[in-house]
């Protein structure tokens, strides 16, 4: 499950822009993506703010959407555990004793909507947890590591986009792959320095995030150094400002 | 108190916190200070690969980032990753016999003062999902008998971090894995707001967020939540780290 192949974002990276084109990329790119490259029938992306509350912004076919409707419709599936556990969680046949047992709505249910294996991953950074990334196959089956692999670094990217694209207010997204930057670089300085930001601007810690992203791009700056500067204090944000300002 | 005597308590102390329900970070956190006591090392710190294979720190037995700075590097080379790539522990008695093999991370892991480094990897079967690393202040490779029981913690830690279940699961396995990642990133978060609110360092930080979570009998994890959900805000901490009240929101 654990292979070592540090080409694997740029490659996945490379299979979105791929679909998008000329387009600035979108969640329903990175569905398109994922599909082909996982091994499965199709995929959805809701954003969820709570079990209950919920925004589906894609789906690939029928199938996915009605997956996707089920599980927040009835407040249980591997979508619904996925994002209150903060990892992915994998079902290689809905229609086993475990799906069963453990979602007796949802897997009786997904199972007449014609999927065999269903997998979710929420798209997640610490706190920062704004939806769930759904793959499913008509066949039962598990996914392969290398699928695994990939798909986890497909709801990275997911992340990203959905970051950019759907920023708080005021903040302005942009949801091209040159973003990736964050993607590869999961540093510790750069979430300590959410957390700095996101209480200088009284804001949430995705709102935080941005702001960093914002300030890097528009300084031509790496995002840990930006976040070193606000680590040692030489850089502060403000909520009316538009991007960081210098202290003192 | 003898070393044997040490070791028995350090077993059911790690033993007691593996019971249902048990914080995992902090689980691991107190698995590499007690690895620093039994082994005489100076620093112990431990990375997991994630879902690209980059290795990421998610326990330290401080979290200096003199320390932190260190395990950077090692995402491109160094003894963490050598040991992680092969599945084999990597000893490095003396790191400035070792410049050649790994330049960048040589340098600066001796100019914050470490002189040894050992290895070891956290391996399930074929797999290797992370390493234990030690850090040592003077030259010298650890004995046999040392060397042995860091393999043994490494291993004690795979297993803490795993499961029993997650063992035999290749599902469950990956879904522990990325959340153990998550949940170290949710505490770096944490302990950015704290250090922001209280004007403190992120070092002090989460010794704070540590202290309350163990003087409330609370996890770490759900301390570190708290802090992020804003319902938590421990802005009156000392610098030293105590806090003088209980940080509660008024």
């Amino acid at each position: 499950m654990v292979i070592k192949d540090e080409g694997r974002a740029a490659r996945v990276w490379a299979l979105i822009a791929g679909f998008a084109g000329a387009e600035a990329v979108s969640v329903g790119h990175v569905c398109r993506a994922a599909v082909p490259v996982t091994g499965t029938d199709g995929a959805a992306l809701s954003l969820v703010t709570a079990p209950d509350r919920r925004t589906l912004l894609h789906a690939t076919d029928g199938a996915a959407r009605r997956l996707d409707d089920l599980q927040f419709g009835l407040g249980e599936g591997p979508c619904v555990d996925a994002w209150r556990q903060g990892g992915p969680v994998l079902v290689a046949d809905l229609g086993s004793v475990e799906a069963m047992a453990r979602w007796p709505w949802f897997a009786a249910s997904a199972v007449e909507a014609g999927a065999g294996a269903l997998f979710a991953f929420p798209l997640q950074a610490g706190a920062i947890r704004p939806g769930v990334l759904v793959l499913y196959r008509a066949q039962p089956g598990l996914l392969s590591d290398e699928q695994l692999a990939d798909a986890l670094v497909f709801a990275r990217a997911a992340l990203t986009v959905t970051l950019d694209t759907v920023g708080s207010d005021g903040v302005e997204g942009r949801s091209t792959p040159v973003a990736s930057g964050w993607l590869g670089q999961d540093r510790a300085e750069v979430y300590q320095a959410t957390g700095m930001v996101a209480v200088q601007l009284d804001a949430g810690l995705d709102e935080a995030l941005a702001r960093l992203r914002a300030h890097a791009f528009t300084t031509d700056a790496s995002l840990a150094e930006i976040a070193q500067q606000v680590l040692d204090r030489v850089l502060r944000f403000t909520p009316d400002g538009t991007g960081g300002s210098d202290a003192e | 108190m003898a070393r044997e005597q040490l070791l028995t308590r350090v077993f059911v102390e790690l033993a007691d916190t593996l019971v249902a329900d048990f914080d995992v970070i902090e689980f691991l956190h107190l698995l590499t200070e007690r690895c620093v006591q039994l082994l005489e090392v100076d620093q112990a710190g431990l990375v997991l690969a994630d879902q690209t294979g980059r290795l990421r720190l998610v326990a330290a037995s401080s979290e200096q980032t003199r320390l932190l700075e260190v395990f950077q590097l090692e995402r491109d080379e160094g003894p963490c990753l050598e040991c992680y790539s092969t599945g084999r522990p990597v000893v490095a008695a003396d790191l400035a016999a070792a410049r050649d093999r790994w330049p960048a991370f040589t340098e600066v892991a001796l100019r914050r003062g470490f002189a040894a480094v050992h290895s070891l990897p956290m391996r399930l079967r074929d797999q290797v999902i992370g390493a234990l690393n030690l850090f040592q202040a003077e030259p010298g490779a650890l004995d046999t008998d040392s060397a042995a029981l860091g393999q043994g913690f490494a291993d004690i830690a795979t297993i803490g971090l795993i499961g029993e279940r997650a063992a035999r699961e290749q599902a469950l396995l990956s879904q522990q894995l990325q959340t153990a990642l998550n949940t170290r990133v949710l505490i770096e978060q944490a302990k950015g707001m704290i250090a922001e609110r209280a004007q403190i360092s992120v070092d002090q930080a989460f010794t704070a967020m540590r202290t309350h979570a163990r003087n409330n009998n609370h996890k770490l994890t759900d301390v570190a939540a708290a802090v992020t959900r804003g319902d938590l805000v421990l802005d009156q901490v000392t610098p030293g780290g105590r806090r003088n009240t209980d940080g509660q929101r008024k």
